[in-house]
């Protein structure tokens, strides 16, 4: 396989098998940040289809060497923006615990990083994007707050259930 | 809060290390949206390159069209229509006087482009009688008696159709006369109390058309001329739109050159007023320039020369100027060079008359044209169609008019009806085949399009253009 470069240079030129050959290299990566952010693996499987068209679409405009950082921020960036269609309302009144529904029953023991990701993804949606963009991504509470155009103390306040929300399924499986 | 720094950081490092399976199925669907959006792409060219090629052609036929040997001029713009009322008003036994002479509706007549070589249709009344004098015998003409028949000459070809309508009557009539000769014709309509003399130009052999009023020796007068149509009608142009050859080079780090060489363009003209033997023009392009992404922008200067070189075989009595449009055509459109007497110096001849001393005519118009252009390009496996458009100002560096005359000696003059300089507009398509490096061949076209008439006046409808394809080749570094 050729390196990352000539990789970037062909999808550049829109080679197919640079095309090709960049998917293999980040689509399971990729997948993953589709998983954080869908509600489930078809709607992961269509942000990875649309999120790799864009990504060859846009190429062009990646300018610096990292291509998994740039990958990741595209991916995310579309989960935002599909999350934004749903339209989904962010609750600032106190929290209720949720249905069992949302919780994962089958967790393992030994807590690995797959299963550890599924207990994120068990959060209710609103909860699961602001703890994915606090925690995992880096954002403040005020680039949440703007991305997601809801206030900062909602923000706040989603993140801080989604932890105890999580730590209550971590205490409950030890 | 460290139990909250614990969780995220938890979950950071578990996402970190979260890497998923990917479906089987996602890069084959994948595969298939590039496939279909690349075949939208090349739809879309196809139908830009096929909008362009058949705009291109349209524009070409169109020019080309008010040259081609069958569709020149169409009669019934050249012909003149005289109630033949006027010709009765003369007395029967009027002759044909020279131009000087304006007493009677013949000389009205003889004042309209008159045939006298070929296709004379002439309708009119029972007994009326028409001589047709040639130079040489102008004199004995004025003495001579309008007889009731036909004149029959034996140097003289006739060849006569008639045909008749309810109101009209014509009769057409084919001759070539030589300079001794007295034409005379004749017709016996005497029921046909509307005709009308109608004459029409003569288009010969070749399908030229040929205004004989302004054969040489023939009888004309100033307005006769300026009326006179367009010369370029008269001009039969061949090979107008060359070849053009094109070399190109590519840098490969963003910089890109060109050049084209278009052969000469010859243009064979035949006309009664100019019998201009050929016309030369010759074309250089030099350009440079930057390629970024998917872009191309560059500029460049071509250098035209333009010669018309010929017999000026003009009228020889009442000359005072000639004053027509469009008397050069050329590859890059039309020129209009009239008042010539303005801008050429005779000798020792007056202004009445000194243009048909010159034996050989010469025109030659130096121009040079500045170019900024912006292009597109779209690659498709080793193929790069570029496309795009530009714009650019043509200067007339020099315009040169010369004459000999029949002394041997040379004036010269220039042309100052010309405008200095014209806008262009340059829309342009190239269709390369690249390997990685090397040498690549190509397929260029380029159209200009001026904005402006190459004339002063306000005419615009004789805008200037010029479309050129050529092969290319090139060497990519």
């Amino acid at each position: 396989m050729k390196s990352l470069e000539q990789i970037i240079v062909g999808c550049k030129k829109n080679k197919a098998w640079a095309q090709a050959d960049l998917f293999k290299i980040f689509s399971d990566k990729m997948y993953g940040v589709c998983l954080y952010y869908s509600e489930n693996k078809e709607d992961a499987e269509d942000l990875l289809h649309d999120g790799f068209l864009h990504i060859f679409a846009n190429i062009d405009k990646l300018s610096h060497d990292n291509v998994e950082g740039w990958m990741r921020k595209t991916f995310v960036n579309l989960a935002l923006m599909n999350f934004r269609k749903r339209k989904v309302l962010f609750a600032d009144e106190a929290w209720q615990e949720t249905s069992e529904a949302f919780l994962v029953d089958d967790l393992q023991v030994k807590f690995g990083a797959d299963e550890l990701m599924m207990l994120v993804a068990s959060l209710p949606p609103q909860y699961k994007l602001v703890f994915n963009l606090y925690a995992i991504e880096g954002f403040s509470h005020k680039e949440i707050a703007e991305t997601l155009q809801i206030t900062e103390s909602t923000s706040k306040s989603n993140l801080s259930r989604a932890r105890v929300i999580l730590q209550e399924k971590l205490n409950k499986v030890y | 809060m460290s139990d909250k720094r614990n969780i995220d950081g938890l979950f950071k490092d578990a996402s970190a290390a979260f890497t998923p399976k990917a479906p089987s199925a996602a890069w084959s669907r994948i595969e298939a949206s590039l496939k279909k959006q690349r075949r939208r792409k090349m739809f879309l060219w196809w139908i830009i390159a096929i909008i362009f090629l058949a705009s291109s052609s349209l524009v070409s036929t169109y020019f080309l069209s008010n040259f081609g040997d069958a569709s020149l001029a169409p009669v019934a713009d050249h012909s003149s229509t005289k109630p033949l009322n006027d010709l009765n008003n003369s007395s029967s036994s009027s002759s044909i006087s020279s131009s000087d002479s304006k007493s009677n509706g013949i000389d009205e007549v003889l004042q309209k482009p008159i045939q006298s070589k070929t296709n004379t249709n002439i309708t009119k009344k029972s007994g009326q009688q028409v001589e047709f004098e040639t130079s040489n015998n102008h004199l004995s003409s004025q003495e001579k008696k309008v007889e009731n028949q036909f004149a029959t000459n034996n140097k003289m070809k006739q060849m006569e159709e008639v045909s008749e309508s309810s109101h009209q009557s014509n009769i057409s009539q084919s001759v070539e006369p030589e300079q001794t000769d007295l034409i005379i014709t004749d017709s016996d309509f005497s029921d046909e109390p509307d005709s009308t003399l109608t004459i029409f130009s003569k288009v010969d052999s070749l399908g030229i058309k040929v205004d004989t009023l302004l054969e040489h020796n023939a009888i004309v007068e100033d307005d006769s001329i300026s009326k006179m149509d367009s010369l370029s009608e008269v001009m039969k142009i061949s090979n107008r739109n060359p070849i053009a050859f094109f070399g190109a080079f590519s840098l490969g780090f963003g910089f890109s050159g060109a050049f084209y060489q278009q052969p000469d363009n010859q243009i064979s003209t035949i006309s009664s007023v100019t019998e201009l033997d050929h016309t030369y023009t010759n074309s250089k392009e030099v350009s440079i320039g930057a390629y970024w992404k998917n872009w191309e922008i560059s500029t460049g200067f071509s250098r035209v020369n333009l010669r018309f070189s010929g017999d000026l075989n003009l009228p020889s009595r009442n000359i005072k100027y000639i004053d027509t449009e469009n008397f050069g055509t050329s590859p890059l459109g039309y020129f209009s060079l009239y008042n010539i007497e303005n801008v050429m110096q005779g000798r020792h001849y007056s202004n009445i008359d000194y243009l048909r001393h010159f034996e050989r005519t010469r025109f030659e118009f130096n121009s040079l044209q500045l170019s900024f252009r912006l292009g597109r390009i779209v690659q498709l496996r080793n193929w790069y169609f570029i496309y795009g458009a530009g714009a650019s100002t043509l200067f007339l560096r020099s315009n040169v008019v010369s004459g000999r005359d029949e002394f041997g000696f040379t004036d010269w003059g220039s042309v100052s009806d010309l405008r200095s300089s014209l806008f262009m507009l340059s829309p342009y398509v190239q269709m390369n085949y690249y390997t990685r490096s090397g040498f690549f061949i190509g397929l260029n076209a380029d159209l200009n399009l001026a904005l402006n008439s190459a004339n002063k006046s306000s005419d615009f409808r004789f805008k200037p253009y010029t479309f050129f394809v050529g092969p290319k080749i090139g060497y990519k570094f």
